[in-house]
């Protein structure tokens, strides 16, 4: 009997050490600074992402293609080319959305929403969301090959939308790799994972023109 | 306002009645396959965008419609036998009962149109058909909603290959469309 209980509390202690517990103080601090670290070194960033929503009502899901371009301070474009040709582009003072058939053009000088949404999309793209701790309450994971950092929200506006936001960050370059987005009422949620993931290369300025 | 531009594409809807044709918009596809479609609801001085996927199936039609961050606004399921729809799930900036109401019959309105199902006449929309598209209009209130198919990506390529062939340039990029124009 006693051989027994051992054995099961072997197997339990086994199980329960399977699943990353969170990091706690100094820990999470030296990897919040790790990532920061990355993230301020990165002048520029482009590359390609493939977005699956998983929509629980309908029992499938819907995969996106697009490519993904931010230059230091604040300037992003976000576009989708797959299936559905979407282009978001941030560039300081001015956020232009389109389609094939709508054009805008959104001054977040009187618009601080938009600017809100493009400064947590570039602060969640470069990592620097988890020093941001008005937006966010973060809990950091380290997971074998990666750092995983989740992101619950505190403000009104993304309390609705989200349940929560979940990073994954490569352990080898302290990059970005893979986004989680939990929504909230339901089990629907948003992947994103980042490839062919260029650093400080050169972008071409007409990529954040914001047309006229 | 900070809502529609939180969601960066969202449903505001209004109905009213007034006569329409019936016509048979019907689409052929597999029993219970699941289609995507975009979408825009035009409402003059604002627009919405986004992409509606449905299931259909014999007895029901579910769908969801989501901007194209993949951010839900609502999710529905019609009842062919009943002929009713039932909101499942809402954004919560949608989430109040006027609101509520008039999305509710104006997506049965859109559904009927879509799949071709025919109860009678519908008061209150224009319907525009042509190639891919299908275009309801609320008459009073000036409110449309246009639906296209999403082209899959191998038909994209193969539309590309016979530009290239051709020797005509493929579908231009949106922004340089404009910076064309300038």
């Amino acid at each position: 009997m006693k051989k027994i209980l051992v054995f099961i509390l072997l197997i339990a202690t086994g199980i329960v050490a399977s699943y990353a517990a969170p990091l706690t103080g100094k820990q999470k601090e030296a990897v919040v600074a790790k990532i920061n670290k990355t993230a301020a070194a990165m002048k520029s960033m482009s590359c390609q992402f493939t977005q699956t929503k998983t929509v629980s009502l309908l029992k499938n899901t819907m995969v996106s293609k697009g490519t993904m371009q931010y230059q230091q301070p604040d300037k992003l474009r976000w576009e989708y080319t797959s299936p559905y040709k979407y282009l978001f582009i941030f560039n300081g003072t001015k956020v232009y959305v389109a389609n094939k058939s709508k054009k805008d053009v959104i001054d977040t000088q009187t618009n601080k929403m938009f600017k809100e949404i493009a400064r947590i999309m570039m602060s969640t793209v470069t990592g620097k969301a988890l020093s941001n701790a008005a937006d966010f309450d973060v809990v950091v994971t380290d997971n074998k090959t990666t750092y995983n950092v989740m992101l619950t929200p505190k403000k009104k506006e993304l309390k609705q939308m989200f349940q929560k936001v979940e990073l994954i960050f490569s352990k080898s370059n302290s990059m970005i790799s893979e986004i989680n987005i939990f929504e909230k009422k339901n089990n629907d949620k948003t992947n994103i994972k980042f490839s062919n993931i260029s650093i400080n290369g050169k972008i071409n300025e007409s990529s954040f023109a914001i047309p006229k | 306002m900070r809502a529609l531009l939180l969601f960066l594409s969202s449903l505001a809807v209004w109905t009213l009645h007034a006569e329409i044709p019936t016509v048979s918009t019907a689409t052929v596809e597999a029993p219970d396959s699941v289609e995507q479609r975009e979408f825009v609801v035009d409402m003059g001085k604002a627009h919405l965008t986004g992409i509606m996927l449905t299931r259909v199936t014999d007895d029901e039609i579910t769908g969801s419609l989501m901007n194209e961050f993949g951010i839900s606004a609502v999710s529905f399921i019609y009842n062919r036998k009943k002929d009713k729809l039932q909101l499942v799930e809402v954004a919560p900036f949608l989430n109040k009962w006027y609101i509520k109401n008039v999305l509710r019959n104006d997506l049965k309105h859109c559904i009927h149109n879509l799949y071709g199902i025919d109860c009678g006449k519908e008061k209150g929309y224009i319907l525009e058909l042509s190639e891919n598209l299908v275009k309801l209009t609320n008459r009073k209130r000036n409110i449309s909603y246009t639906f296209t198919p999403l082209q899959q990506e191998e038909e994209l390529m193969e539309q590309k290959e016979e530009f290239v062939h051709h020797g005509e340039e493929p579908a231009e990029d949106i922004q340089n469309e404009d910076e064309t124009k300038e």
